[in-house]
């Protein structure tokens, strides 16, 4: 395959996932402009990426995709489920044609006409006139920000007046950008956006912190911050910027912003009578004296003062403005009279009406944010902090609670609004970032005033980041350095896996040859110092497998992230109100066995939807809210990993169970008489069982739960159900950590060796001949008050009898479980443990009854792995 | 080549692309106090500007762009 393609593929499905994530994301959430912007770009990407390549139709499906997702994006139209399942619809199909790419390096046959059809549906929300009613010039991207940026003041006095002079509007756009570190591998250029961005007045430009030492430099990694006040419209500007939309932060500022006056205040009476006189021109609007009035005393006074920088910008004031804008002329006489710039009695905002005077806070109001601020980063420390699973889900909404305390009490509006989100986040992703962000910047609701001493730094200094919460959005961004990742096909690390199981087992040789070198060769000296050498390789071959085992673990998340989707898709079908939880997402397992499980918990989660979580009419007449809960959690314990499926719904009734499985005779009725509620209810593990009358397209033909643990079982898990009628049920599947390694047993049983997976095995035990009974047609034995049924190998194997079975008055046996049973099996006797890579049978052998896999043995016997469950 | 060195003297030609970066970074490792000359150039790339920003060098013939002025602000050769 073209190498390019090879490399596209995965990139393509990562995108889509994200995208497919983001949409579900957005459905919960969508004024979310972080969750649309991530979309949206890896939309944008995914048809770049796809240009390269002869897959038209996929090009023309992802652009029509783009195309709506941009005016979801900017607020042009409303998202809603329909369009949200088009688009998924749509990823999907992109998905398959993805997979066809793969295995065949072109689009299906049928793919032109799949498309047209879906670029018409797609096309047709964009042909649907404006329900927003909003003009497509003036509506932002982000919500409008109208704070005035702390950065302003750096701008030297000369630059800022310029650009008011400039002006050809009362308001203008004052910007940051911070490219992203990567960015100059995505190609981007951003002196050369910033030369093409409209309306520039001034820029300034410089590190975000300062540079490192220039030897120790990235050439190729983008470190620059600029800061941009341009003369322009909000929309013109997010539609230049609009694919590095959140590297930008935008605030719209009032011209009168920019008349800032910097310097160190003067004092003397001068300023005084200059405040009475200004006031009396201005009142009589005799403008050429409050000129001269100006120039006189800007002759007078130090012209780095504060008062000069005052008077500079009255000057200018007059000079574009006249005597009109009289607030903004009496503010600053006022600042040359005191020394101080009064804050802006009214803020014209042009675009909203929500940016109402902000009165400054008092000192009490001070203490009490202080005090909040202080709470809500204790709550963040509690979040941070490892948590029992059992004890998680309690702590997370006492934090939520908190918060939103201490919203309501500052009357933080943007954080009640935006709490619930970020707490979901936290409980699904684990992800802090969003509460994070929100508590950094609670109570952070009113403009800050600058200090009026405060004196512009040149700008040779860097430029930190600004801390308000319009740039929040570079916290939602990626900030955070990439993780250094390897992509590496599986095949490559299967075959190191497999030199190191070759590994192994050579190193398991040594332990012969130590015995023979004594025994043959009568040397001990060599034999002790083979076994130096051999633990020396044994402690390496374990860090090595350790090492493998290690790249092959994956988070389970990689099986869960598909339940949002699954779970949103079923539920809407089957008209019920469904809310899923996800924990322990974190929790690592070996890929193959990840693998094995996907298909399992599909059928779980399929399960619980379909028979579990009644419909909200069901749920209401049972005194049960609307919304039913289904639960997957994922933790280790030891070396299994647990998954468990749980739901509030309405449980398996274990009598109609029994029922049926009389009805269908899978139990004979003794056994059914014997039975207690929790075996009847695991019946539903049997094939060919399944309460539900109906037959769903979902589940419910009779093969989910049957399905379920025939594929747990092949994985060497088990799977457990317990249910209360009326309450819920819950899924229980155990897997071990990895597949790769097995500990087995190695038994002999007339003159051959076996081994048997360590897992099964209980314990070994002597059992005298006269302590075994009949009981019927079975052997059993008592084992500390537990009747124990006997099986013999032999037998079992079809081995031939031997003369010397019948003297021995002692007999081996292995008690093994099998299933939940308990199971003595006599062999001839026990040999040693080892840890061997199962190899499945094949060829001729496949298929064999009774034997699980292969083994290859220190001495290069083979061993053959017995599958008891089949046996016995 | 877009670029030429004469001792210090850091000449920069025509247009300097992200290609250029990490010859640039290189020749800058060896030179003390460069002089770069933008005479002759018509587009930076912004590796190469933030190259020249971060060295400890002075810029002559700056071109009449408002974004380079702003990023060599501090770097104006007398």
């Amino acid at each position: 395959m073209n190498p390019l393609l090879a490399q596209f593929i995965p990139e393509a499905r990562d995108l889509l996932e994200q995208a497919g994530n983001g949409m579900l994301a957005l459905e919960r959430d969508a004024g979310s402009q972080s969750v649309i912007n991530d979309v949206f770009r890896a939309v944008h990407t995914l048809k770049g990426s796809s240009g390269l390549f002869d897959v038209g139709p996929l090009t023309r499906l992802v652009h029509a995709a783009e195309d709506l997702l941009g005016e979801v994006r900017t607020g042009e139209i409303p998202l809603n489920s329909d369009i949200v399942d088009r688009l998924l619809d749509s990823l999907d199909l992109v998905g398959r044609w993805i997979d066809a790419l793969e295995t065949r390096e072109a689009l299906p046959s049928d793919a032109e006409a799949t498309m047209t059809e879906r670029v018409k549906v797609l096309r047709s929300w964009l042909a649907e006139p404006s329900t927003a009613g909003l003009d497509r010039a003036t509506a932002p991207m982000t919500s409008v920000v109208t704070e005035v940026p702390d950065w302003l003041d750096r701008f030297p006095e000369a630059d800022r007046m310029t650009a008011f002079k400039a002006l050809s509007r009362p308001r203008l756009l004052a910007w940051s950008f911070e490219p992203d570190e990567d960015c100059f591998f995505r190609g981007d250029d951003p002196v050369a956006m910033l030369r093409h961005a409209p309306g520039i007045l001034t820029l300034r430009a410089g590190p975000r912190a300062p540079f490192p030492t220039f030897d120790s430099m990235d050439p190729l990694s983008c470190l620059l911050r600029f800061e941009v006040l341009s003369d322009t419209t909000r929309a013109e500007l997010d539609e230049h910027m609009r694919y590095v939309i959140e590297r930008v932060d935008i605030r719209e500022i009032a011209s009168a912003d920019l008349a800032s006056p910097v310097g160190k205040a003067a004092g003397g009476p001068v300023f005084g009578d200059f405040g009475r006189l200004a006031r009396q021109h201005l009142a009589g609007g005799d403008r050429t004296a409050l000129e001269r009035a100006v120039s006189t005393l800007l002759t007078m006074i130090a012209p780095a003062s504060f008062q000069a920088s005052a008077l500079r910008w009255v000057q200018a004031h007059l000079s574009c403005h006249g005597l009109d804008r009289r607030g903004d002329l009496e503010r600053l006489i006022a600042a040359v009279e005191t020394g101080v710039l009064p804050p802006r009695s009214e803020h014209p905002a042009a675009t909203s009406s929500a940016a109402e005077p902000a009165p400054s806070p008092t000192e009490g109001e001070a203490a009490l944010h202080d005090t909040a601020r202080t709470i809500a980063a204790e709550q963040i420390k509690v979040l941070k902090t490892p948590a029992d699973p059992a004890l998680a889900q309690g702590r997370l909404e006492a934090v939520a609670t908190v918060l939103k305390n201490l919203a309501d009490a500052l009357g933080d509006s943007h954080m009640a609004a935006e709490l619930p989100n970020a707490v979901t986040a936290f409980r699904q992703t684990g992800d802090l970032g969003p509460l994070q962000a929100l508590v950094e910047t609670l109570g952070e609701q009113r403009p800050e005033i600058p200090p009026p001493d405060r004196i512009a730094p040149s700008a040779a200094e860097p430029i930190p980041a600004s801390s308000k919460p319009g740039a929040a959005v570079d916290e939602h961004g990626d900030v955070k350095a990439l993780p250094r990742v390897l992509r590496v096909d599986q095949s490559k690390i299967d075959s190191i896996m497999n030199l190191v199981a070759e590994l192994i087992v050579a190193k398991n040789g040594l332990s012969y040859l130590a015995t023979r070198a004594e025994q043959v060769h009568g040397s001990r000296v060599v034999a002790r110092e083979i076994k130096d050498q051999f633990a020396v390789i044994d402690r390496i071959t374990q860090g090595l497998q350790v090492g493998v085992m290690a790249v092959r673990m994956m988070p389970v998340s990689q099986v869960f992230q598909r339940f949002p989707r699954l779970v949103r898709d079923i539920s809407r079908k089957l008209g019920k109100k469904i809310e899923l939880v996800i924990e322990g997402e974190d929790t690592e397992a070996d890929k193959n066995v990840l693998e094995s499980l996907a298909d399992p918990l599909i059928h779980m989660v399929r399960n619980s939807l379909d028979h579990g979580i009644e419909t909200p009419d069901e749920r209401k007449a049972a005194g049960k809210p609307e919304q039913g809960v289904l639960k997957i959690v994922a933790r280790q314990e030891n070396d299994f990993v647990v998954i468990e499926v749980s739901d509030d719904g309405k449980g398996i009734d274990p009598l109609r169970v029994k029922a049926k499985a009389l009805k269908l005779g899978l139990i004979s009725p003794e056994r059914a008489e014997q039975m207690n509620d929790g075996e009847a209810i695991n019946l539903v593990f049997d094939a060919g069982l399944s309460t539900k009358e109906e037959v769903s397209d979902l589940s419910g033909r009779g093969v989910g739960m049957d399905v379920v643990r025939s594929a747990v079982i092949k994985a060497g898990g088990e799977v457990s159900l317990r249910s209360t009628l009326g309450a819920g049920t819950l899924v229980t599947v155990r897997l071990p950590l990895t597949m790769a390694v097995t500990r087995i047993v190695t038994i002999e049983c007339r003159g051959r060796i076996f081994g048997i997976p360590m897992d099964h095995v209980v314990e070994t035990v002597r059992v005298k001949r006269e302590h075994i009974h009949r009981i019927k047609a079975m052997e059993t034995f008592v084992l500390r008050d537990t009747i124990i049924p006997i099986a013999r190998l032999a037998r079992a194997l079809r081995l031939p009898e031997v003369a010397s079975d019948a003297q021995r008055d002692e007999e081996a046996v292995m008690v093994v479980k099998v299933g939940r049973e308990r199971v003595g099996m006599v062999v001839d006797g026990f040999r040693e443990r080892l840890e061997v890579i199962v190899k499945p049978l094949e060829g001729v052998l496949e298929g064999l009854p009774g034997f699980s896999g292969t083994a290859l043995l220190g001495d290069g016997q083979v061993l053959l792995v017995l599958d008891l469950q089949e046996m016995l | 080549m877009p670029i030429r060195t004469e001792d210090s003297l850091i000449a920069l030609d025509g247009h300097c692309t992200i290609e250029e970066a990490e010859a640039l970074f290189e020749i800058l490792r060896g030179i003390e106090e460069p002089v770069f000359d933008l005479a002759a150039t018509n587009t930076l790339h912004t590796a190469i500007v933030q190259l020249i920003m971060a060295s400890s060098g002075v810029v002559r013939n700056i071109p009449d762009d408002p974004v380079l002025a702003a990023c060599f602000h501090n770097r104006r050769a007398a």
